[in-house]
C-alpha cells in the first residue's frame, strides 16, 4: 500500500496535523498522571492552548506575516508582530460569530502592533524581499512592489488587503476600524498613484 | 497581467517557513499567559481538557481514511472556524453560575435590546452581547484580575478618564464619541463596548447605572 505523504488539510499536512494532536494528547496525559489535580489542570490548560496556536499559526500565520511585512518592509520584524499577535489573541481569547471575523480580528491586531512598531522604531532602509526578487531576476514583482511600497501608509495597507487578502472595501474598513468611504477614497487614489509610476502597464482590477 | 497577480507573486515570497514556525511556537509556547488565563482547579476541568485533546485524535482518525485514499483537498479554501472554546447560556444568572463570579445584564442601555447572548469562553470570560432592532450593538465583558479584556488593541482619537461613583473607568473612541468603555474594581476587568458610541455625558449616566 503506497501512502501519500503529502495529503494536506488546511495548508498543513496531515501529519503536522495529527502531531499537534497528538502532542497535545500526549501533554494533557502527562499532566493527568504526572502531577497533582491543580498543577495537571493548568498543564492541560496550557497544552490546549499551545495546540491553537498551533492552529492559528498554520492557518493565518502567512496572511499575518505578508502584511506586517507591507509596513515593517523586514523579515525580522515582521515575525516578532506575528508571534505578539498570536501572544494577544491567546490573552484576550474573543469570541467571534465565524472563522471570516477571526481572521479580520488578526489582521487588525497585526496592523495595530506593526503601526506601533514604526512609531517606536524607524523603519529599517534595506528592503529583503526587495533584495530576493532581483536576485531571483524578477524585476518585474520588484517594480510592482517598490511602486507599493513606495505609497502612504494608509494607502499602502489599503492595496495590500485589497490585492493580497481580497478583501471588499467594506472588509477593510471593518479591519481597520474605518469609513468604507475613506477606504474607497484611499483605493483609487492610491491606484492613481501606481498608474503614474508602473506607467499603466497593468490592470488594476477596478 | 493585473496588478492583483504580480503583487499576490512578489508577496508569496514571503512565508512561514519550518523555521520560523519553530521559533515563534517556541516564544508562545514559554510566554507567560497567567496574567490572563487563571487556571481554576476544579476537578472536572483536566478531563474536560483531556476530552478535547481525545476528540480532536478521533476526528483525525475519523478523516485519516478519506484522504489517504487521494480525496482531493482544497488548499486555497478559508478559515477554518477555530473560535475560542464558547458555551452559550440563557440567562445572565446562568452565566453567572457557570463561569463562577456575578455577572449582570447591563442597566440602562441607549437602546431597546431586540437579541441577547450569554457567552461564556474558556471558562473564563462572561460576555453579554445585546443587538438594537436598528442595528445597534452593546457588548459587555467581565473576567478574573485586571487587564482590559475588550480585545481592541487599536490607537484611539479620543481618550477619557471618567469617574461615575466608585468606578473610574477610560473611555476610547474618536471625536469625542467614545464607543468604549473599560474599567475594574482590583478584582474584576470590565469592558463595554457600544455601537454607535456615546458622549462622556451619557457614559457617566450608564456607568453610574451599572455601579
Amino acid at each position: 500500500m503506497e501512502w501519500d505523504l503529502d495529503v494536506r488539510l488546511n495548508g498543513q499536512t496531515l501529519w503536522q496535523a495529527l502531531s499537534g494532536a497528538a502532542r497535545c494528547l500526549i501533554a494533557a496525559l502527562a499532566a493527568l498522571f504526572a502531577a497533582g489535580p491543580a498543577e495537571a489542570s493548568a498543564e492541560a490548560a496550557r497544552a490546549a492552548l499551545n495546540f491553537r496556536a498551533e492552529k492559528i499559526l498554520d492557518t493565518y500565520g502567512n496572511s499575518l506575516l505578508r502584511l506586517a511585512y507591507s509596513y515593517l518592509h523586514n523579515r525580522s520584524d515582521a515575525e516578532e508582530v506575528l508571534q505578539d499577535t498570536l501572544l494577544q489573541f491567546l490573552k484576550t481569547a474573543p469570541s467571534f460569530e465565524s472563522g471570516e471575523h477571526e481572521k479580520a480580528w488578526l489582521l487588525r491586531v497585526a496592523a495595530n502592533l506593526s503601526k506601533n512598531r514604526i512609531r517606536y522604531n524607524r523603519v529599517r532602509d534595506a528592503d529583503e524581499l526587495d533584495e530576493e526578487l532581483a536576485a531571483d531576476g524578477r524585476e518585474d514583482l520588484s517594480f510592482v512592489w517598490e511602486a507599493v511600497r513606495s505609497l502612504p501608509e494608509p494607502y499602502r495597507e489599503t492595496v495590500h488587503l485589497f490585492y493580497e487578502e481580497g478583501l471588499s472595501t467594506a472588509q477593510i474598513a471593518a479591519v481597520l476600524h474605518a469609513n468604507e468611504a475613506t477606504v474607497r477614497s484611499h483605493l483609487t487614489r492610491a491606484r492613481a498613484r501606481l498608474r503614474d509610476i508602473l506607467k499603466e502597464a497593468y490592470d488594476f482590477g477596478e | 497581467m493585473t496588478l492583483a497577480s504580480k503583487y499576490e507573486q512578489a508577496m508569496a515570497h514571503l512565508t512561514v517557513d519550518g523555521a520560523m514556525r519553530e521559533r515563534v511556537l517556541r516564544s508562545v509556547r514559554t510566554a507567560d499567559l497567567e496574567k490572563t488565563h487563571r487556571v481554576v482547579a476544579f476537578p472536572w476541568r483536566r478531563y474536560a481538557a483531556l476530552a478535547a485533546c481525545l476528540a480532536v485524535v478521533i476526528a483525525g482518525a475519523l478523516l485519516l481514511p478519506g484522504l489517504l485514499r487521494g480525496q482531493p483537498s482544497d488548499t486555497t479554501s478559508g478559515p477554518v472556524l477555530t473560535g475560542p472554546s464558547a458555551e452559550q447560556y440563557d440567562s445572565a444568572a446562568a452565566l453567572s453560575a457557570a463561569i463562577g463570579f456575578p455577572v449582570k445584564d447591563v442597566a440602562g442601555l441607549p437602546f431597546e435590546p431586540a437579541g441577547t447572548v450569554y457567552l461564556a469562553s474558556w471558562g473564563e470570560l462572561a460576555e453579554i452581547d445585546y443587538t438594537g432592532a436598528d442595528g445597534q450593538t452593546a457588548i459587555y465583558r467581565k473576567s478574573a484580575g485586571t487587564d482590559d479584556n475588550s480585545g481592541h488593541y487599536e490607537t484611539f482619537d479620543s481618550v477619557k478618564t471618567l469617574t461615575a461613583g466608585k468606578l473610574t473607568a477610560a473611555l476610547k473612541g474618536s471625536g469625542g464619541v467614545y464607543t468604549l468603555a473599560v474599567w475594574t474594581d482590583g478584582a474584576y476587568a470590565c469592558s463595554l463596548e457600544l455601537e454607535p458610541g456615546l458622549s462622556a455625558d451619557r457614559w457617566t449616566a450608564l456607568l453610574n447605572e451599572n455601579q
